[in-house]
């Protein structure tokens, strides 16, 4: 190992070195403190402050580790990088095998939550994984003169192929719930992970491909939500009736607030946005004799299928179980509600792309592109933007209406602006305008989400994933555009009828 | 010789002031159908202004724009602005270029002609039950059953319209590149394909901003021959704004000399170049404006 330093190293990249990981390891060491450095601890009536100087300094001792091996790298010293970083995932993942295994371990684990070893460990496994794939690439690079990327169109799937994907997937996603694997759990994850898709589907249009930064969506997804609430409570409307008015109902708010920010871009109508959906939730909370308040509204109808009900038998014939001759269980609802999820995802994914290849969907990506010059070829920027916001919102209206029926329960407490950031976090994560990206995006922040084995670190998990994805693929991770059009011909004559 | 033409926009008093700046002062001409008019000055002379107060980014302190067409005339200082090109039907190009770089080029040139697209499709609601995909095979049986069921009627209109992006791409020679993202274009593309976008949307008067900024010279006598065509085969008049002298003084029919916002002179290229008030305004202060 000394031999390749001293190789071609001189002593100032070295020192360049260490003291970017000092610095970063400082760093470290202050946010480590502060996120992982005492803990409340309650003691009988008291109130204890438990120091955790140990595992900060672990911390500190790892990110000085990790940045050497990067730094060692950057000065292409990428052998003793790899050689370092193995030694510490190999010691780490020794070390945790035997915990795990027998219980008890003679190598000391910086860490007394086992959950914060594994996260250390696969970070290093990654960093080796790293290491190991840049060193490959730099030597084929260098060896074979890779020739850059020409200017010609790109090669696109052939339609075919697409729609053979495109059906096996959904042969897959309909066959999913009636996998023994599958339990209620995993059910209900799967559902979250749909209505999640649906909901950064409709932002989707109005921040991915019109280019308005939404911080309210969450807003529509309120209204859809308490409109089948609120219209089956006091009018006994039935959830297949709800489910178009909530959308137009969510589309009539989009509008409403589509016209007061029209002026507004960028930062300005971020902010709009946020005010107009913390009204919604704080009309939500104060309007208590009409929307339940805080307490939210609870007893939702569950939807029906031709007046066949959702319910435990009672002898009248009018139940799921009975008109299909099963045995009553609860999960025959889930099951159905995770079909209809998928039903309404599919009629969404339809609707988006056809929408982006009419001429409003084009004028959309237009108007993100820019707004003056469309302007000077006649289009309307105003109904252009009401078009996007009425549309975005009435998806996100139906996708409410769906979950007050699937939750029972809804109340604003559901709707804060904490999920505003985790739909906008899947469209930017997925790639602004990028159906598929979003449903990986979706997958992965829901999974996250809703990974329990993490506990109170899983926040910063995602947060720690976030900025990485942000690195890596800072376009999002599918940021290829499709064209929404092809030419028909290669070569003239064409006829100019239209003059 | 004038009276003979009949003008297709005629700008009378226009004034533009911005707080206590007047960008431009009491500013009349004419332009005349089927012309090409140019309009030059100096850096600062309220040439772009004047773009902008026609269409319709600016409304004009004091001034009346009249846009003269066959059926009607148009005030454009109190149109809106989207109004202007889509109902006047005065389209601009701009100076620093304005496409919409993430899409393609023929993206691009759909854009412009959003309006009729927006008909046809019946507000983009409507064409969801159209078949999506554009005519391949008249007499096949997918097509026979479509038209029987009249599923293909945006389809046949999208098809049209491609066909015209088609045309346009052609003539400025960018058809091969037609499903490229426009970004990946070199500047003089950019620049025609500027040019074949406005003219997608069947312009009566093409306002050209600097066209020929950033040309080579064998660019600008390609653009040359592009104007020239578009004057000599289309119903569409030319306004343009020009640095380039051999753009200017070769295509040209009426030329328009602003300095400091007010017009100092006009008349044909020949008269221009020997009008001492127009040589003082480009050479008695600076030498290296053309």
């Amino acid at each position: 190992m000394d031999t390749t330093l001293s190789k071609s190293s001189s002593p100032s990249s070295l020192a360049k070195i260490l003291g970017d990981s000092a610095i970063m390891s400082l760093v470290g060491g202050i946010l480590g403190f502060l996120l992982i450095g005492f803990k409340t601890e309650a003691r009988g009536i008291n109130l204890e402050l438990d120091w955790r100087l140990s595992q900060v300094l672990a911390l500190v001792v790892f990110v000085f580790v990790g940045r050497l091996c990067l730094g060692l790298r950057q000065f292409h010293h990428r052998l003793p990088a790899i050689f370092l970083a193995g030694v510490v995932s190999v010691y780490f993942v020794i070390g945790l095998l035997l915990t795990e295994m027998y219980g008890f371990s003679d190598l000391p684990l910086p860490y007394i939550d086992n959950k914060l070893n594994w996260m250390t460990a696969a970070i290093y496994m990654g960093l080796v994984m790293y290491l190991a794939a840049t060193y490959r690439l730099k030597k084929v690079a260098r060896e074979k003169k890779i020739v850059p990327p020409t200017s010609h169109p790109k090669i696109y799937l052939s339609p075919i192929f697409r729609w053979m994907i495109a059906i096996a997937v959904l042969f897959i996603l309909i066959s999913l719930p009636f996998l023994s694997v599958i339990d209620r759990r995993y059910l209900n994850i799967l559902t979250q992970v749909l209505l999640y898709v649906v909901l950064a589907w409709g932002l989707n249009i109005v921040v991915g491909l019109a280019g308005l930064l939404d911080l309210g969506y969450v807003a529509f997804y309120a209204v859809g939500a308490y409109s089948y609430a609120l219209l089956s409570q006091y009018y006994g409307f039935s959830f297949w009736l709800c489910l178009p008015l909530a959308g137009l109902l969510a589309g009539g708010f989009g509008v409403m607030l589509g016209f007061p920010v029209l002026r507004l871009r960028g930062d300005y109508l971020a902010i709009v946005t946020l005010g107009f959906g913390e009204i919604i939730r704080m009309i939500l909370v104060n309007w208590y004799q009409f929307t339940g308040g805080p307490n939210g509204l609870n007893q939702i109808p569950k939807p029906s299928v031709l007046g066949y009900v959702f319910e435990e038998p009672k002898g009248q014939g009018n139940t799921i179980s009975e008109w299909l001759g099963l045995s009553y269980s609860s999960e025959h609802f889930y099951i159905f509600m995770y079909l209809l999820i998928l039903v309404i995802a599919m009629t969404v994914l339809w609707f988006v792309k056809k929408l982006r290849r009419l001429p409003i969907g084009r004028a959309w990506e237009a108007l993100r592109e820019d707004e003056i010059a469309c302007r000077a070829l006649g289009l309307n920027p105003t109904n252009v933007k009401l078009a996007a916001f009425a549309t975005g919102a009435m998806i996100a209206g139906v996708a409410g209406c769906f979950f007050a029926a699937y939750q029972g329960f809804i109340s604003p407490e559901s709707f804060t602006f904490m999920e505003s950031v985790t739909i906008l976090a899947i469209v930017v994560l997925g790639g602004m305008g990028n159906q598929l990206g979003i449903v990986l995006a979706t997958v992965i922040l829901i999974f996250m989400l809703e990974f329990r084995d993490l506990e109170q670190f899983r926040m910063l998990a995602l947060g720690g994933l976030e900025v990485f994805i942000m690195i890596w693929r800072p376009r999002g991770l599918i940021s290829r555009r499709y064209p929404t059009i092809f030419r028909r011909f290669a070569s003239p004559p064409f006829s100019l009828n239209a003059r | 010789m004038m009276n003979t033409k009949t003008p297709i926009l005629d700008v009378e008093h226009l004034t533009m002031r911005f707080g206590g700046l007047t960008a431009i002062d009491d500013v009349s001409l004419t332009a005349v159908k089927g012309e090409i008019t140019a309009i030059i000055g100096p850096n600062g002379a309220g040439k772009t202004t004047l773009f902008n107060c026609l269409t319709g980014f600016y409304k004009p302190t004091i001034g009346r724009l009249s846009l003269h067409q066959p059926a009607k005339t148009f005030l454009l200082e109190r149109m809106e602005g989207f109004k202007i090109a889509r109902i006047a039907k005065v389209i601009r190009t701009f100076q620093n270029i304005r496409l919409f770089p993430a899409m393609t080029l023929l993206e691009n040139m759909m854009v412009s002609q959003h309006t009729a697209l927006m008909k046809a499709s019946g507000f983009s609601l409507l064409a969801l039950l159209s078949s999506s995909n554009a005519l391949k095979d008249k007499n096949g049986f997918y097509q026979k059953w479509q038209d029987f069921l009249k599923l293909s009627f945006y389809a046949n209109k999208e098809c049209q319209a491609i066909d015209k992006c088609c045309f346009w791409l052609n003539q400025v020679g960018l058809l091969e590149r037609a499903d490229e993202p426009a970004s990946s274009l070199p500047y003089g593309a950019q620049r025609r394909l500027e040019i074949a976008r406005a003219m997608c949307a069947d312009p009566t008067l093409l306002c050209l901003d600097e066209p020929a900024a950033g040309l080579n010279p064998k660019e600008s006598a390609e653009l040359n021959h592009l104007l020239l065509e578009i004057k000599n085969n289309h119903a569409t008049s030319i306004l343009l704004i020009e640095h380039d002298m051999s753009v200017v003084m070769n295509i040209s029919d009426h030329l328009v000399v602003l300095n400091y916002g007010k017009k100092i002179a006009e008349g044909t290229p020949e008269d221009i170049q020997k009008n001492p008030t127009v040589i003082e305004a480009y050479l008695g202060h600076t030498l290296h404006d053309e």
